[in-house]
């Protein structure tokens, strides 16, 4: 017996390393979204991760090749996410059109529309995120402060588009509602106070030295890494990666409006931050040229044939490259459609740039990637 | 994105169809990490046979490129994980939404267990 | 020294802690911009606490709730009723080890490392009370608070170790930059976590009774003019929650360096010139 329980003893003490185990999510603080990460620490120093998404898968693929016809498409993919709904039914209005053969004939004004509806979509999602980043950092105040200036962006959506979170202002064939003139104004004089609120983030997260202690240095992704694992959107172009799909893909007038893409060399999560912060300017460009480069006038065109071509589009939304791929057999419903999310390419990276990392940085970091797992479920 | 004429019913972006056992030669003479994005992988099933497909983008003339194989249901699909690191994530996705066998899987990744299995499968129904 | 006021301090400390973290509350609403709770709010909070469905994880756990609690009380007493200072930072350190203890005795990560966490709040507090403590000595002679608080505007004397006393509060009240214990984001109230309802009511409690026992540190420096000491509490308080506002929080490494490297030689250069008579 005595000699049992000394084997015992032996065994623990042979046993190897023993890892402090931390669960980081389904539900956490630092992310509400459904996300499930284990982390096996030794003294707060991430050592393994294993991850798991399989919470929210909701069936959008099928229930577009089974139950809403073409029309409703966009409108349905607009659920897919609520923070970039916007960015959703875009492509998903323009891969239709491809689909059908009329994306050549869509009048300017629409897609100038849809562009400003984008570009406020990009600009609401970058204030969440920042916002986030601060709060999880335990910087609460700037996190209040950012978020009551999204609120502004928030109110100017409800009053182009009639909804602060669904704007379903795109339908297939063009957009379903104009932007009068009256409007515009109001638009362009609020742009003025969003832009001072960026310059107050940008001065935040450039001056403030707690917060930049924090974030400066912290998961480094060098340029081949981004390259190697196809990170797409603003991790990329912090990483130095040149990838934009607004100039990649034509659905859009970017081009004509002389785009500048952000990019910047460090690949930390300051940087990424800060990529965020500058395309915001970049987004309030924009709508402004959008405005100034179009008349009211016609917004879209009648639909009459169905879906019969394979088609694909490549979308910037706010977190990256978002691909819609869509085959039409010529019925009301596509045969197959397949929407590809941001998140889904940047989850492959997250555990290698994890590792050895201290636990307090994690939230911090997780966040710099903008994950959005409600997008990556569908 | 360049526009090409269509063909085939197919509008923008261009197709290389291969077999099974050839992909992942196919994959290795195309990817390169610094001229070819990795979009995703996809998977099709028209009833009878199944499709897997691996979406890349040409950088430099931005032509979006689909790289596809048709394969009978049940058949043990290669995995490219080794040659495009990213591909795993969504390779174990369209495993568990069309109940494809591809190497080194893990199950329920995508769906949870008490999930339906295999939603976007046509024929050949996988047993509950 | 007359015993009436001390004690109805001790006896009205409840009081004035919930007060005083209503306060907190409602100015740091008013610094992000938000309109904030009631005053009172922290009274709701603690009674709906008492009201709520008791959930026991091990008696173990509970048990050292309530010895935190009565630590706290304790180190209060002596504090108010003017016993060793010693004795108050023991005991001071004492209840918070009472909530590690208790923190580790659950499964919980987040309580395990949080409680680890809880340990190095002490590891960077207790050392600069202490040399603070060694500093009263050196001017006043004695170690007895009853002694001490005969004493006329320490501040004059010992402003270094005053304001060593502010760099660690942050760190005492589990404010930004140094709440690594609580962290709301990475632990989510650590050691606290597993505390529910009844349960959690002494723990909360005992914050209260931490912020009083904070306001009593501050008060010894400037004794002599009730005025100036309300004043010198407000305006060392409102300058803690300003760092609260104006702070991402660090990580553990940082609070442990930035109290030894900042507030100890602070107290030790304090010391010195005492020693020598330049203050």
């Amino acid at each position: 017996m005595a000699s049992e329980s000394k084997n015992k003893t032996r065994e623990i003490q042979i046993k190897e390393k023993v890892y402090t185990t931390i669960p980081f999510g389904s539900q956490h603080v630092a992310l509400p979204e459904p996300i499930k990460f284990i982390f096996d620490t030794e003294n707060e120093i991430v050592k393994e991760i294993k991850f798991d998404i399989a919470y929210v898968h909701r069936g959008i693929e099928k229930a577009l090749t089974t139950m809403f016809d073409f029309r409703k498409a966009p409108y349905v993919v607009g659920r897919v996410c609520g923070i970039c709904s916007a960015a959703h039914t875009i492509p998903c209005a323009v891969v239709m059109e491809r689909a059908i053969g009329i994306d050549r004939e869509i009048p300017d004004r629409a897609k100038a529309i849809r562009m400003i509806a984008l570009e406020i979509n990009r600009l609401q999602s970058h204030f969440l995120i920042n916002g986030h980043l601060a709060e999880v950092c335990g910087y609460e105040n700037v996190f209040m402060h950012i978020w009551r200036d999204r609120e502004m962006i928030m109110d100017l959506a409800d009053m182009l588009f009639g909804n602060r979170v669904q704007y379903d202002v795109v339908c297939v064939g063009g957009v379903n509602r104009d932007i009068p003139k009256d409007k515009e104004r109001v638009l362009l004089d609020k742009l003025n106070e969003i832009e001072k609120s960026v310059e107050f983030m940008e001065k935040i997260f450039t001056k403030d030295r707690t917060l930049v202690s924090r974030l400066k240095g912290l998961g480094v992704v060098s340029k081949e890494m981004a390259l190697e694992y196809g990170i797409v959107g603003p991790m990329a172009r912090a990483s130095g990666v040149k990838t934009d799909c607004r100039v990649e893909d034509d659905w859009g007038l970017y081009k004509d409006l002389g785009f500048e893409m952000v990019t910047m060399e460090e690949g930390d999560s300051l940087a990424r931050c800060l990529v965020r912060v500058r395309e915001c300017y970049e987004s309030i460009r924009i709508i402004r040229e959008a405005i100034k480069s179009t008349e009211e006038g016609e917004i879209s065109i009648k639909v009459t044939a169905n879906p019969k071509y394979e088609a694909v589009c490549r979308n910037e939304a706010p977190r990256g490259e978002l691909f819609y791929y869509v085959k039409g057999t010529g019925g009301i419903m596509p045969d197959r459609v397949r929407i590809r999310t941001p998140t889904l390419a940047n989850i492959p990276i997250l555990p290698e740039v994890m590792k050895d990392v201290s636990y307090n940085d994690i939230p911090p970091l997780l966040m710099s990637f903008d994950p959005c797992i409600a997008c990556t479920g569908r | 994105m360049k526009e090409l004429p269509p063909e085939k019913g197919i509008r923008n972006f261009s197709v290389i169809e291969t077999t099974l056992e050839k992909i992942r030669e196919k994959i290795r003479e195309i990817y390169d990490p610094k001229k070819v994005h990795y979009i995703g992988v996809d998977a099709y099933d028209d009833g009878n046979k199944m499709e897997i497909r691996y979406w890349f983008l040409k950088k430099e003339s931005n032509v979006v490129l689909l790289v596809k194989a048709p394969f009978d249901y049940g058949e043990k699909v290669p995995s490219i994980s080794d040659i495009v690191k990213p591909a795993f994530v969504q390779e174990w996705e369209i495993a568990d939404l069309f109940g494809i066998n591809i190497e080194g899987r893990v199950e329920n990744f995508f769906l949870t267990p008490e999930s339906p299995r295999a939603p976007l499968r046509r024929g050949d129904k996988l047993g509950k | 020294m007359d015993f009436l006021l001390p004690a109805s301090l001790l006896v009205l400390s409840p009081l004035i802690g919930g007060l005083l973290e209503g306060t907190f509350r409602k100015l740091n609403a008013r610094m992000q911009n938000r309109v904030g709770p009631p005053i009172v709010q922290p009274f709701y909070d603690l009674f709906k606490l008492l009201q709520k469905r008791p959930i026991l994880i091990n008696n173990y756990h509970v048990i050292m709730a309530y010895a935190h609690l009565v630590a706290m009380v304790i180190a209060l007493a002596t504090f108010l009723l003017g016993g060793d200072f010693l004795l108050v930072i023991f005991f001071h350190g004492m209840s918070l080890a009472l909530l590690s203890m208790g923190a580790y005795g659950v499964r919980s990560s987040y309580s395990q490392v949080g409680a680890t966490r809880e340990l190095l709040h002490i590891l960077a507090v207790e050392p600069v009370l202490i040399m603070i403590a060694a500093n009263l000595y050196l001017n006043t002679g004695t170690f007895l608070l009853s002694e001490i608080f005969n004493s006329n505007f320490l501040f004059k004397s010992m402003p270094l170790a005053f304001l060593a006393l502010v760099a660690v509060l942050p760190a005492k009240l589990k404010k930004s930059p140094f709440d690594v214990s609580e962290a709301h984001q990475e632990i989510i109230g650590g050691p606290e976590i597993e505390y529910s309802g009844p349960f959690y009511a002494p723990i909360y409690l005992a914050k209260w009774l931490e912020e009083v026992l904070s306001a009593g540190l501050i008060a010894m420096f400037f004794l002599g003019n009730p005025v100036i000491t309300l004043i010198a509490i407000s305006v060392t308080f409102t300058f803690v929650l300003a760092v609260d506002n104006s702070t991402a929080r660090l990580s553990y490494w940082d609070m442990v360096k930035y109290t030894w490297e900042i507030s100890i030689p602070l107290v030790l250069v304090n010391l010195v010139l005492n020693y020598v008579g330049v203050l």
